[in-house]
C-alpha cells in the first residue's frame, strides 16, 4: 500500500472556481444582512384596523376617517397571554381625523398612534350616508389599489348618524365592536331580512355589464335597555351608480333577496283568510328562483317563478291546520305574502330607477343582440315600466314535532 | 474519487512478492511466523509430537480470543497427538486426522499470518513446507436482539449484529434460494475488513451489480470501521444533505429490498448494513408497513410525509406570514399572536431562531448525555425555556407552540438521515424567511426541489417513480395497497418489467358453488 505513504495531496480545484465559490457565498451572505428584511414589519409594529369609517368633512379636508384599532392585550383573555388584559379595559381605541384624502389620513394618523395603521385585516367599512349619497367612488377608490386591503370587509351604510358614532358604540358580546357587525351580518340568513355586501359584492356590481344597482346593508344605532347606543343592521340602502338612492326595509330586504335566490332561511307569518286572530309562523327550509327575461315583439317582460319549502313552526290558534286543505290553504297565503314582499322591493326599486336584481343583466346574457339598444333607456325608461310577473309557489312539507296542537280533547 | 482535472496519478500496486518461507525446520517456521506478526503476546504456539508414540514434532498456532479453543482441542490437538496414524505422512493428515469442515493448505507466510488473525488455527509439521489452516473462529460476539432503531410491533425481532458471517447466515435464513449471490470484498488495507455484496440474480439489475462492486473497487482507504464509511465513499452526490444511500438493522428489510431488486452491502463490524439504490420515499417507509393492515400503514406514511413538510416549513412558514403577511392570519389568531408579542424584545426571526436553537441543543444533548442526567436535562427544557421565558417576556407563547409543533412532526420521520435532511434545510429556509418573508421560501423550497430532482441513486432518479413520473407505481409509493393486487414487481431497480405473483391471489368464497 504505497499510497499509504503518499504525501497528502495539496488541495485541488481550480484557482478561478474558488474565488467564483467565495463570491457566490458572500453575495448570499449578503442578501441576508443587506436586503433589510425588505417590507417586513414585526406584528408589534403595527396597529390592526378592525373597522374604518368615511364621513364629510369641511374643504379643504374632504373625509373625516374614523378608525377602531384593535388593542390586542386588552381582548385577549386575563391569564392567557400573561399580562392580559382585565375585564373593563375596552378591547378597542376608536381615533378619527380628517385629510383631503383617506390614504393621508391613514398616514396621518401614525402621528397619533406611533404604529402604521394596517389595512388588511379590515372587517367593516361603515360609510356615512351623506358620503353614500354623495357616491363612494371617490371614497372607495383607495382600497381597490392598496395591497394591504381587504376586499372581503363587509361596506355598510349608516342609517341616520354617522358612520363615526357607529364605530364608537361598544358592544356588550365582543370587546372589538367591528366583529358584532360582522356576526350580525353573518347571522342575516337565519331571518333573510338583511342583504350581507362586501366592498367586492359591491365593486362587481358596480362594475357591471348592464347598468345595475349596487346594495349595501344599512346598519342604525338604537338605546338598549341600559340606555346605551348599540349597532343594528337596518334594511338595505340602494344605490344608483355609486350613489345612494333610498332605503329599503326588512320586507322589502326579503323581497330583493328572493328574487336573487339568496333566501336560505326566514319565517314567514301569515292569517288565515277570514280570521283576525291566529297567525301562523312558517319557517323557510329552502327556496329557488327562476328569472326568464322574454323580448315579445321586441318588448322586454321578465318572468320571476320563486319557489320555496317550509315547515309549520308556530301556530297562534288550536284548529289543527296539518290537514291537506290546511297545508293548501297556508300555501296560498304564504306565497301570497311571499309575492307582496317582491313587489313590495320591485315598487322602492323603480322609485329609485336603479335595477338592484339584475334584471339589465340578464337581457344582456339572454339577449345579447337587442341589448345595445335597450341599454341608454334602460335604467330611466324601460326598468321603471317593465312588466314583471312573479309567480310563487310554496309547498309545506311539515308541522314540526307535532301531529296537532296540544290542547284540551 | 480524484477529482477529474488534478494531475494526481494513482502510484502503482506493490508488487505481492509471495514469502515462501519456509524452512525444513518447524523451529524455523514457527520463528518466521512470530517475526511476521511481531512477537503478538496473544500468539500461542502448541507444540506437540505427531501421533501416539511417534516423534515427529508437529505445532498449532492461533491467537488468543479469535479462535475457538474448545474446537482446537476436539478437532485438532487431539486427533494429531493420539489418533494421527504411523503411516500418516504430512500430506495425509487431511484425509485422516483433521475432523474440520474449513481446511486448507498454503506455503505462503503472508498468507499464513492473515489467516490467523482471521481467528484461523494454523498447524505446521516438522520437515514439511506447508501449512494447515483450519478455520476455527471463535470470537466474541453480541447476541440477536431487536435493532432499538427499527422498532416493529408486529413482524420479527432479529437484528443484525457486527459479525458478518452472522449477519449473512440471518438474510439466508430468509432467503432460501441458490440464486441468492453473497460476492465478498477486502476493503481497507490496515483493516482489511470483509464487506459482502448481497443480491437475487435474475432479479436485480445485472449493470447496478456491476456499478456497485466497481465503486467499491476504487477505494483505496487504510481502514474501514463502519458501513459509513462506505457509504461516503459510493454515494452519488458527495456533498448532497439528502441520504442516496439506505442503511437498515433487519434482515427482513434487507431480503424485501433483494425481491425487489436491490442490492446490499454487508460490512463486517457494522450491524447496519447498506441498500442500494435508495430513493427518496423509501425513507419513509417503516419495516411495519408492510406487516400491518395496509389502510393504517398508508395513514401511517402519509402522516410521515406530511410531518417533513410541517418540519421543513412550519417555523419559516409562521415568520413569514407575521412579519410579512399578516392579511393572511385569521383575525382572531392574528390578535392572539399580537397580544403574546406585546413587548417581545426581538423580531420574530430571531425568537424562533432561538427556541429552535434551544430545541436543537436539546435534542443533541439528548442523545449524548448520560441517562441519569435525562431527567434534570427535561426540567431544564420544560420549566427553564418553556415557562419561564415566556413569563420572563423574552420570547412569545405561539413561538414556542411553533416549534413545539415543529419537533412532534420531526418526531414522525423515523428515519435519521430524514431526520438529519428536516433541520440542515430549516434553518436556511428561516432565514429566507426572515430576510424576503413567503417569497424566500418558495425560493428555497424550489431550490431544495430542483436539487433533488437532479439527484440520482445508482443510475435510478431519486424522486422516482414521482418524477419521472411513473403512474403505476407512484401508486405503490405513495399508498399502500393490498398484498395480492401487486402482481408486477417494481421495476425502478429492475429496469425491467417483471411477476413477482400470479393474479388472482385475492382471497374470497369460490366463484361456483361446489357440490357435495
Amino acid at each position: 500500500m504505497p499510497w499509504l505513504k503518499d504525501p497528502v495531496r495539496p488541495k485541488s480545484g481550480r484557482p478561478k472556481l474558488k474565488a467564483l465559490g467565495l463570491a457566490v457565498a458572500v453575495a448570499v451572505a449578503g442578501l441576508f444582512f443587506l436586503s433589510g428584511c425588505w417590507s417586513a414589519k414585526e406584528i408589534n409594529e403595527r396597529v390592526f384596523l378592525a373597522a374604518a369609517g368615511v364621513d364629510p368633512a369641511p374643504p379643504p379636508e374632504r373625509v373625516e376617517v374614523t378608525y377602531q384599532l384593535i388593542r390586542p392585550a386588552a381582548v385577549t383573555p386575563a391569564g392567557r397571554s400573561g399580562r392580559g388584559g382585565s375585564s373593563e379595559e375596552k378591547g378597542v381605541w376608536v381615533i378619527s381625523n380628517t385629510a383631503p384624502t383617506i390614504l393621508e389620513a391613514s398616514r396621518r394618523a401614525a402621528l397619533e398612534t406611533g404604529r402604521k395603521i394596517f389595512w388588511g385585516q379590515l372587517q367593516v367599512l361603515v360609510v356615512g350616508e351623506e358620503v353614500a349619497r354623495q357616491g363612494l367612488q371617490p371614497y372607495l377608490d383607495v382600497l381597490g389599489r392598496i395591497r394591504e386591503s381587504r376586499h372581503l370587509a363587509w361596506l355598510v351604510v349608516a342609517k341616520g348618524s354617522p358612520a363615526k358614532d357607529i364605530l364608537k358604540a361598544e358592544s356588550p358580546l365582543e370587546k372589538i365592536p367591528a366583529r358584532t357587525i360582522d356576526e350580525q351580518l353573518k347571522a342575516a340568513p337565519v331571518s333573510s331580512l338583511a342583504m350581507p355586501t362586501t366592498l367586492h359584492d359591491f365593486w362587481r356590481t358596480l362594475a357591471c355589464a348592464a347598468p345595475c344597482g349596487p346594495v349595501a346593508a344599512g346598519v342604525e344605532l338604537v338605546k338598549d335597555s341600559e340606555g346605551k347606543p348599540r349597532v343594528r343592521l337596518a334594511g338595505t340602502a340602494v344605490f344608483r351608480g355609486d350613489r345612494m338612492a333610498g332605503w329599503l326595509d326588512e320586507k322589502e330586504t326579503r323581497g330583493l333577496l328572493w328574487v336573487h335566490g339568496k333566501v336560505k332561511s326566514g319565517i314567514i307569518t301569515v292569517k288565515l283568510p277570514g280570521r283576525e286572530d291566529g297567525e301562523v309562523a312558517l319557517l323557510i327550509t329552502r327556496a329557488g328562483v327562476e328569472r326568464q327575461p322574454l323580448l315579445e315583439k321586441g318588448r322586454p317582460r321578465i318572468a320571476i317563478r320563486i319557489t320555496a319549502e317550509g315547515n309549520l313552526w308556530e301556530q297562534a290558534m288550536a284548529e289543527n291546520l296539518i290537514t291537506p286543505e290546511g297545508f293548501t290553504r297556508l300555501e296560498e297565503e304564504a306565497a301570497r305574502a311571499i309575492r307582496q314582499e317582491v313587489l313590495s322591493a320591485l315598487a322602492k326599486a323603480r322609485e329609485y330607477k336603479s335595477d338592484i336584481f339584475g334584471f339589465g343583466r340578464a337581457f344582456y346574457r339572454h339577449h345579447p343582440r337587442e341589448w345595445p339598444a335597450m341599454k341608454p333607456y334602460w335604467e330611466e325608461e324601460i326598468f321603471p315600466q317593465l312588466p314583471v310577473t312573479v309567480e310563487v309557489t310554496v309547498r309545506l312539507r311539515q308541522g314540526g314535532m307535532l301531529s296537532a296542537p296540544i290542547r284540551r280533547r | 474519487m480524484w477529482l477529474p482535472w488534478t494531475k494526481y496519478r494513482r502510484p502503482p500496486r506493490d508488487k505481492v512478492t509471495p514469502r515462501l518461507l519456509w524452512h525444513r525446520s518447524l523451529e524455523g517456521n514457527l520463528k518466521s511466523i512470530r517475526e511476521e506478526l511481531g512477537h503478538p503476546y496473544d500468539l500461542v504456539i502448541r507444540e506437540f509430537q505427531l501421533g501416539s508414540g511417534q516423534t515427529r514434532p508437529a505445532a498449532a498456532a492461533w491467537i488468543n480470543g479469535l479462535a475457538d479453543e474448545a474446537a482446537i482441542d476436539q478437532h485438532i490437538l487431539r486427533p494429531l497427538m493420539f489418533e494421527a496414524g504411523n503411516a500418516a505422512g504430512p500430506g495425509e493428515l487431511a484425509d485422516h486426522a483433521l475432523s474440520l469442515g474449513g481446511l486448507e493448505t498454503t506455503g505462503d507466510l503472508r498468507q499464513v499470518a492473515t489467516a490467523l488473525l482471521a481467528g484461523v488455527t494454523v498447524i505446521l509439521v516438522h520437515g514439511a513446507a506447508r501449512a494447515y489452516l483450519a478455520s476455527t473462529p471463535g470470537w466474541p460476539t453480541r447476541a440477536l436482539a431487536e435493532p432499538p432503531s427499527e422498532v416493529a410491533l408486529r413482524g420479527p425481532r432479529q437484528g443484525f449484529v457486527e459479525d458478518i458471517r452472522v449477519n449473512t447466515t440471518l438474510l439466508r435464513r430468509y432467503l432460501r434460494t441458490p440464486d441468492l449471490r453473497l460476492d465478498s470484498m477486502t476493503i481497507g488495507q490496515r483493516t482489511r475488513t470483509p464487506v459482502i455484496i448481497a443480491y437475487i440474480a435474475g432479479v436485480v439489475n445485472p449493470r447496478i451489480v456491476e456499478e456497485v462492486k466497481a465503486r467499491l473497487g476504487r477505494i483505496q482507504i487504510d481502514g474501514i470501521l463502519s458501513d459509513n464509511y462506505l457509504e461516503e465513499l459510493i454515494r452519488d452526490a458527495p456533498y448532497s444533505p439528502f441520504p442516496t444511500i439506505g442503511n437498515t438493522e433487519r434482515p427482513d428489510v434487507v431480503a424485501a429490498g433483494l425481491l425487489e431488486g436491490q442490492v446490499a452491502i454487508f460490512t463486517d463490524g457494522s450491524p447496519f448494513v447498506l441498500r442500494v439504490p435508495t430513493l427518496f420515499l423509501q425513507f419513509f417507509q417503516t419495516p411495519e408497513d408492510y406487516y400491518l393492515n395496509y389502510q393504517v400503514a398508508t395513514l401511517g406514511r402519509w402522516l410521515r410525509l406530511a410531518g417533513l413538510t410541517v418540519a421543513l416549513t412550519l417555523p419559516s412558514i409562521y415568520v413569514a406570514v407575521t412579519t410579512f403577511h399578516p392579511e393572511m392570519i385569521p383575525p382572531q389568531l392574528l390578535i392572539t399572536i399580537a397580544a403574546a408579542r406585546e413587548g417581545v424584545p426581538f423580531p420574530m426571526v430571531i425568537e424562533a431562531l432561538i427556541m429552535e436553537f434551544a430545541f436543537e441543543a436539546l435534542r443533541e444533548a439528548g442523545l449524548r448525555m448520560p441517562r441519569a442526567l435525562g431527567q434534570a436535562m427535561s426540567i431544564v427544557g420544560a420549566l427553564i425555556l418553556g415557562q419561564a421565558a415566556i413569563d420572563a417576556g423574552i420570547v412569545s407563547a405561539p413561538t414556542v407552540v411553533i416549534v413545539a409543533g415543529t419537533a412532534i412532526a420531526s418526531f414522525l420521520l423515523t428515519h435519521p438521515d430524514i431526520v438529519a435532511v428536516s433541520r440542515l434545510i430549516r434553518f436556511p429556509l428561516l432565514l429566507l424567511a426572515g430576510t424576503l418573508g413567503l417569497l424566500g421560501v418558495m425560493a428555497g423550497l424550489i431550490l431544495m426541489h430542483l436539487h433533488m430532482l437532479s439527484l440520482r441513486s445508482f443510475g435510478v432518479p431519486y424522486l422516482s417513480p414521482l418524477a419521472p413520473l411513473n403512474l403505476s407505481q407512484a401508486r405503490d409509493t405513495l399508498a399502500l395497497w393490498p398484498l395480492w393486487s401487486k402482481t408486477a414487481r417494481p421495476d425502478m431497480f429492475t429496469w425491467q418489467k417483471s411477476r413477482r405473483q400470479a393474479p388472482g391471489n385475492r382471497p374470497g368464497p369460490p366463484k361456483k358453488r361446489r357440490r357435495i
